[in-house]
């Protein structure tokens, strides 16, 4: 079994170019909920290979009744300004495509900087599955690994 | 087991996702650039801002709980994110 999931078509006004001239832009973003001590949050976020952590704005830390006060802290960085904090604490994810459903414990990074989306990156998700971004389909596959500690 | 949908969540993702789908792009155009919050349906945007968190505080002011939200961003068409 496996998570699918496809890219979500953004519209553009105007050809891509780097797309051979078609009218939208494929991105591997899906909706996840972050679950924490009083309740939970749907968010949308992108799955990202590139990036070292899970990330979410701290506000979703708030939402979910996560004390982040004594929560180990480090620094972000990536393109544009960095210093930004990010503060990490265990949750719990839930992933589904509607066929098959994932639930996981995660350690994820909080962060006031300005990100477009947050990030499904290596630690807190993509560690957890063998993942197939099919690019001519324009589909991810994320099936769960040795490593996947949830249910 | 890992096929069995969730009981004890607000958010039906099956049927958001369904949702979301059918919402015109056109619609969805007129944000682009912004983070916007659908209602846990997938049926409308409640709200709108400039930035995660200026959608945080304007959920708030609008009295809408942010986990009865889905917070989403709408790339702008110009831009290439990296």
């Amino acid at each position: 079994m496996a998570l699918r999931f496809n890219y979500r078509h953004y519209q553009t006004p105007h050809p891509v170019v780097a797309l051979g001239g078609q009218t939208f832009r494929p991105r591997p973003v899906v909706t996840i909920a972050v679950l924490g001590p009083t309740g939970s949050v749907p968010k949308d976020a992108l799955l990202d290979t590139g990036s070292d952590d899970t990330t979410f704005l701290e506000n979703v830390a708030i939402s979910i009744g996560l004390d982040l006060t004594h929560a180990p802290v480090r620094y972000l960085t990536g393109i544009g300004p960095a210093g930004y904090p990010i503060r990490y604490a265990q949750v719990r994810l839930r992933l589904t495509d509607g066929v098959e459903y994932r639930d996981w414990p995660a350690w994820v990074g909080f962060t006031d900087a300005p990100l477009p989306f947050p990030t499904l990156g290596f630690a807190g998700c993509l560690q957890f599955f063998s993942e197939g971004f099919h690019g001519d389909r324009q589909e991810v596959e994320l099936a769960v690994n040795s490593l996947y500690p949830g249910t | 087991m890992a096929t069995e949908p969730w009981t004890d969540m607000a958010f039906n993702p099956v049927l958001f996702e369904r949702n979301r789908r059918l919402f015109p792009d056109e619609q969805l155009a007129k944000y682009s650039g912004r983070h916007i919050a659908w209602n846990l349906e997938g049926t409308c945007i409640v709200a709108e801002a400039a930035t995660g968190k200026e959608l945080y505080e304007r959920l708030k002011e609008l009295g809408i709980d942010p986990c009865l939200t889905v917070s989403s961003f709408v790339p702008d068409p110009n831009t290439s994110y990296i």
